[in-house]
């Protein structure tokens, strides 16, 4: 896992700070002094300052700490309240262990980083606040020990996992609510029950000779003397194919990096919800290649999507868009609702759309904008700004009015609501939506 | 951006600083610079160090700087005599348990120090104690030399060891 520190054994090695650095400087140069001048004060001042170092290193190496990090993160939206404490062992107290301050890409703090110390934990809380959905594990403070005097300092040990940080749009909660078949455009995906694999219990049947380990009810076989196997309800609404774009679209790879986390936390949302109510799900990235899981449902799916998800990079290549519409067949059956999410902010994206309805998957397009990005980045004054800004909204919407001529589009402006989204799934018409 | 940090245990005493005054005062009181010049340029390096500890900024590791400057001024001009080495001695000890009260670690860091901080004044101890013994002017010199060479001896053995600690944690990562 990114940012783990699970080594859980004491950390080694010291480092000298420039303070250090300073005092020994400072002590060389009296020591010279002294001898140039045949004085013995400077020396006497030197001494320590030569000395002090390196008695500090002696007793850092001495000591032993370890730290274990337990955290979690509260609040709403796009508030993070995090707190958490560190215990362990710590020889000398808990005094000299420092606890950086941290903070994730793209939020900003909303409060002081608060650390009290106990005999052998320290605890802390910090709020922030994040600009856009976010998907991602935030790596684990550094916890140093360093001595009073600011000359020496080494890492301390002990197991600090990363702290999973999701958020995403409100509305997404809603769409379990919401009946998937009303979104589909072409027949096939209509509302049905099946006795299966997965799902909800259904009942008790003969097992057949074949029958899989894992489906024998044993409680039962052991009441009636032979084998009982279960049937699970698979309750279908409809099924879902979601593809993420990943491939960079723009000159720009760091607004192409921040659309893409705004998909990402998007998608998260979108595919957590469908699950609760029983969807089948499959997931598919596009950057050079296409990488998907199948359509399935249940649990363990659901943790396969949603880490796949939360993996999805941008792609240093991008592929052509018939390949991804080709490719999709060899996964998928044509015919299969898809929501495409793309950043869409070049030419090629404008592509996708076209190709996967011409290869049979209709198509629902969500574009977070990213026009909230570039706001105030052309270096512009007021009015040219605003100007500049109704110019790109004009532009933008011309290529999503040339898309509508193919799927249904969902313009995401606002990065903290998918309302929009939300009133589509209601209401599914070929109108715009934003 | 970074949060600021808010430690409830954070402290840092006035007493400390009031030592480091007294020390650096009496220090360049018999210095070789004339009147009241001494103290103040010692009081002075004092004031500006604090007030550059109090910085919320990455800069602050720097912060004994001006201290280090008025110590370094009043050491070069201060004259032969055993009270300036001793005065000279205790400022400079002073000055490091002021340092180690930082008002932004917590409370009590001159306590923790004061392991680090005893061997410094062992050591400038037994030096003053030996140049009582030695009072010619050639004895004295001798002495500075040898702990001279021996710090540096110190500080060699003390670098090839952490280069070594260093060069075996990157061999078993």
């Amino acid at each position: 896992m990114d940012g783990v520190n699970a080594d859980g054994g004491p950390a080694v090695g010291i480092r000298w700070t420039g303070r250090a650095y300073l005092l020994i400087g400072v002590g060389s140069f009296l020591a010279v002094a002294a001898v140039a001048s045949r004085s013995a004060v400077p020396l006497f001042v030197a001494l320590p300052l030569l000395l002090v170092p390196f008695a500090t290193a002696s007793f850092a190496q001495s000591r032993s700490a370890q730290a274990d990090l337990t955290w979690a993160a509260g609040g709403v939206g796009a508030d993070v309240d995090v707190t958490g404490e560190l215990r362990g062992s710590f020889e000398g107290g808990v005094g000299d262990l420092v606890l950086e301050p941290f903070l994730p890409l793209g939020a900003v703090p909303t409060a002081p980083l608060r650390i009290s110390r106990g005999r052998e934990v320290i605890r802390f809380s910090a709020g922030w606040r994040l600009l856009e959905p976010t998907i991602a594990t935030v790596r684990p403070p550094r916890v140093v020990w360093r001595d009073p005097l600011g000359l020496v300092e080494r890492d301390v040990g002990g197991a600090r996992p990363g702290l999973e940080l999701g958020r995403y749009p409100a509305e997404i909660h809603r769409l379990g609510a919401i009946r998937l078949d009303r979104t589909i455009a072409l027949p096939g995906e209509t509302r049905s029950r099946r006795v299966g694999a997965g799902g909800e219990f259904y009942g008790i049947r003969e097992a057949a000779p074949s029958e899989p380990w894992g489906r024998i009810n044993w409680r039962a076989s052991a009441r009636v003397g032979r084998l009982l196997a279960n049937d699970y309800q698979v309750d279908l609404t409809g099924d879902l194919l979601i593809v993420l774009d990943v491939r960079p679209c723009s000159s720009d790879r760091t607004l192409d990096a921040r659309l893409l986390g705004i998909a990402r936390a998007g998608v998260y949302g979108i595919a957590d919800a469908l699950f609760h109510s029983k969807v089948r799900v499959g997931y598919a990235t596009f950057g050079e290649f296409v990488e998907a899981l199948p359509l399935s449902t249940g649990r363990g799916h659901r943790a396969r999507v949603l880490a796949a998800v939360a993996a999805s990079r941008l792609s240093p290549v991008a592929g052509p868009a018939e390949r991804c519409a080709f490719s999709l067949k060899r996964f998928y059956r044509p015919g299969l609702t898809t929501m495409v999410v793309s950043s869409w902010t070049g030419d090629m994206s404008e592509e996708l759309v076209p190709y996967l309805r011409r290869q049979g998957f209709p198509p629902l397009l969500i574009s977070p904008s990213p026009l909230p990005m570039l706001e105030g980045t052309g270096g512009l004054a007021p009015d040219g700004e605003l100007l500049a800004r109704r110019l790109e909204l004009v532009e933008r919407r011309a290529r999503l009015s040339e898309t509508w001529r193919y799927a249904p589009v969902i313009d995401w402006n606002d990065y903290w609501s998918l309302e929009g989204l939300a009133r589509f799934l209601r209401r599914p018409a070929r109108r715009r939506v934003s | 951006m970074s949060a600021p940090v808010v430690d409830a245990a954070r402290g840092g005493s006035r007493l400390t600083f009031v030592l480091a005054v007294l020390a650096v005062s009496l220090f360049g009181l018999v210095g070789g610079l004339p009147d009241l010049i001494g103290p103040a340029i010692g009081v002075v390096g004092l004031v500006l160090s604090s007030l550059w500890r109090r910085r919320p900024t990455t800069g602050r590791t720097f912060a004994p700087l001006p201290a280090l400057v008025a110590l370094t001024v009043l050491a070069v001009s201060a004259p032969v005599v055993a009270s300036a080495e001793l005065l000279g001695g205790f400022a400079t000890l002073a000055l490091l348990l002021w340092l180690a009260d930082d008002p932004a670690r917590p409370a009590g860091g001159g306590r923790r120090a004061v392991s680090a901080l005893a061997s410094c004044g062992l050591a400038v101890g037994i030096a003053w104690s030996a140049l009582l013994l030695l009072p010619s002017t050639s004895g004295r010199v001798g002495v500075a030399g040898a702990l001279l060479a021996a710090v540096l001896l110190v500080l060699g053995y003390l670098l090839v060891r952490e280069a070594e600690g260093r060069s075996s944690v990157a061999a078993s990562a």
